[in-house]
């Protein structure tokens, strides 16, 4: 009897620490219109629209968001970047080494930055910066990136168009991303509103 | 490196007793025989029709695709070189795209798609490197590859599907370890259909250096891809603290190693004994206009000893001034102390030797205020908005110039 009590209770450790070891699923949000946290509170947006945020980050303080689907549009939200630290999540260092924020780059350098991570997680080619301007993410004056550019083997191409400042010393990242047939149009003015209107934390 | 050539003959005393059998030996004097060539071949059987049409169709779209470089001067370079490769009458049947990738690679459908991508044509030096690869995948078209692979394929999964009610009714009456049976034939034909593969390849290296040994192009460039490959991998596995990639051949495999490729087809060379033609010069010039942007999309990889070691290799016959812009934006973009000064010579280099691009005068700016010259940088940069009013970061850029 003692014996089978013991083995009830071995197998509940057991089942409890499979259950608690397995990885979370990944899954959907639905973004009201509202004032949200975004990437751990490293920013806070209101959207003009909802939104569908999916769980898994690409930045440990980021996170993404799609109306129709990540192909059809997404917009990407990275903060609080320390020198040392890329702009998208480093899955591979062996495979996949991301270049990192650097505390001595220029604006232009970080637009540089940027490009080479995207180019390198997305797998996009003939990555093209249509404009460079100053502009501001919130209140913090940093830069615009317009751009166009392609995945092997696929029909479309796509835009996009990022902001990015460095705000105490870290650096702040919202990209917008849609293909130029019909997509990128439809939400664009919403992206930019969320870019004007983000405070950084 | 030092070791390579000991080696590459350990690797080939290894490499004649597994391929023998795909080697031919010829002797110089003997020149090989070509497939039969049928003009305006149409598919023959009902798998031969279905896949033409399938790649018809993927064709009328990735013409138009913005990802095929619409470049016709150099798709009628590349068509050139694969003609004289494999000679006029043959090359008829196929139709060149270039793609914008960086990785090394080219491709061939069943009905005379040839993709080449770019990254290719980045790494290969000459023509007659260029020849081999094109070579090699018209081999896999003239020899119907793709069908045999399809068969192949659906043989094995039929099979596979057999066996599967098999084993399920063997365990049902009770044999024991059926399942286990199952699973290892079924490794075992997965294996098969690697191995049939991978001697495709094999005889597709073999048909591009019989169509090298007729045409103008030495047949020993064909083994010089694969060594430059494998020292571009060294580089970054080096950079990346990695262990090395193509050294053998591993059971899942699609190609043979880029090591065994090499001394297979050396060995082959040592044995046609041809005396072609290299052309490294016809083909430096006919890429030169279009290098600078194809490199561009390397230089976005983070990949810094890999694209350091092409830099070099491109540049072994002479720093031309776009080179050295390109080496230029290599270490601005790595960006440390030391690689803002290389950056900084590299394009005062340029500029000397008659670089007149105004994407110099951004790089130098830029590395100089970078490196703590503010008034010089900004007068540099000055000049590169006076050269190009109009740049994408013209507005940037004079934000940059007039902050103090």
């Amino acid at each position: 009897m003692s014996l089978s009590i013991a083995k009830v209770a071995t197998a509940a450790a057991v089942s409890l620490l499979l259950l608690s070891s397995q990885p979370t699923i990944a899954g959907w949000k639905h973004i009201k219109v509202e004032s949200n946290e975004v990437g751990k509170g490293g920013m806070t947006v209101v959207p003009l629209s909802e939104w569908n945020r999916w769980s898994k980050r690409e930045s440990n303080r980021g996170e993404s968001w799609t109306k129709n689907g990540f192909p059809l549009n997404r917009i990407d939200f990275f903060s609080q970047i320390e020198a040392g630290e890329s702009i998208y999540k480093e899955r591979s260092k062996k495979h996949q080494p991301l270049p990192k924020f650097q505390s001595d780059m220029l604006l232009p350098d970080v637009a540089e930055l940027f490009k080479a991570n995207f180019s390198i997680v997305t797998d996009a080619t003939g990555f093209e910066v249509t404009k460079l301007e100053p502009a501001k993410l919130g209140s913090v004056p940093g830069l615009k990136v317009s751009y166009t550019y392609l995945h092997p083997n696929d029909p479309l191409t796509r835009l996009g168009e990022a902001r990015m400042a460095v705000y105490n010393k870290r650096l702040y990242v919202i990209n917008y991303t849609a293909p130029r047939l019909h997509y990128f149009d439809e939400s664009v003015s919403e992206a930019r509103a969320i870019m004007d209107n983000v405070i950084l934390n | 490196m030092r070791y390579r050539g000991a080696i590459l003959k350990l690797f080939g005393l290894i490499g004649s007793l597994s391929s023998a059998c795909f080697i031919p030996a010829y002797a110089s004097e003997v020149r090989p025989t070509l497939p039969l060539f049928e003009h305006a071949y149409e598919p023959h059987d009902l798998d031969e029709r279905g896949l033409w049409q399938k790649w018809d169709e993927y064709e009328k779209e990735f013409a138009r695709s913005p990802a095929v470089y619409h470049a016709p001067d150099l798709v009628n370079y590349v068509k050139g070189v694969l003609c004289e490769t494999v000679g006029f009458d043959r090359c008829g049947a196929t139709r060149i795209y270039i793609v914008r990738d960086t990785n090394f690679n080219a491709s061939m459908a069943p009905n005379g798609i040839m993709s080449v991508n770019t990254g290719l044509l980045l790494r290969v030096k000459n023509e007659a490197e260029l020849a081999s690869v094109l070579g090699h995948e018209f081999a896999h078209f003239e020899q119907r590859h793709s069908l045999n692979s399809f068969k192949k394929r659906r043989r094995g999964s039929d099979l596979v599907s057999w066996m599967t009610i098999v084993a399920g009714a063997a365990a049902a009456a009770g044999g024991s370890g059926a399942y286990q049976h199952h699973r290892d034939y079924r490794t075992s034909i997965y294996g098969e259909v690697y191995r049939y593969e991978r001697d495709q390849e094999r005889e597709s290296d073999i048909l591009s250096a019989q169509y090298l040994v007729i045409s103008p192009y030495s047949s020993g460039a064909g083994a010089h891809v694969w060594l430059r490959l494998l020292d571009e991998d060294a580089e970054q596995a080096r950079e990346r603290k990695r262990s090395r990639r193509r050294q053998w051949t591993g059971w899942a495999d699609s190609h043979p190693s880029s090591f065994e490729r090499a001394d297979y087809l050396s060995r082959l060379a040592e044995e046609a004994n041809d005396e072609g033609v290299y052309k490294a010069s016809e083909y430096m010039e006919a890429i030169r206009s279009y290098m600078p942007e194809f490199f561009d999309d390397q230089l976005q990889r983070n990949d810094f000893s890999a694209t350091k070691f092409l830099l070099e290799q491109i540049a072994q016959d002479g720093w031309t001034p776009d080179l050295l812009f390109l080496q230029g934006e290599l270490y601005r973009k790595r960006g440390n102390p030391r690689d803002l000064v290389t950056a900084a010579t590299a394009y005062l280099n340029a500029i000397e030797a008659g670089y007149e691009n105004p994407n110099a005068w951004r790089g130098l700016g830029l590395s100089q205020m970078r490196s703590g010259a503010q008034a010089e940088g900004k007068q540099t940069l000055k000049t590169y908005i006076r050269m190009a009013p109009d740049a994408p970061d013209a507005s940037m850029i004079t934000l940059l110039i007039g902050e103090e």
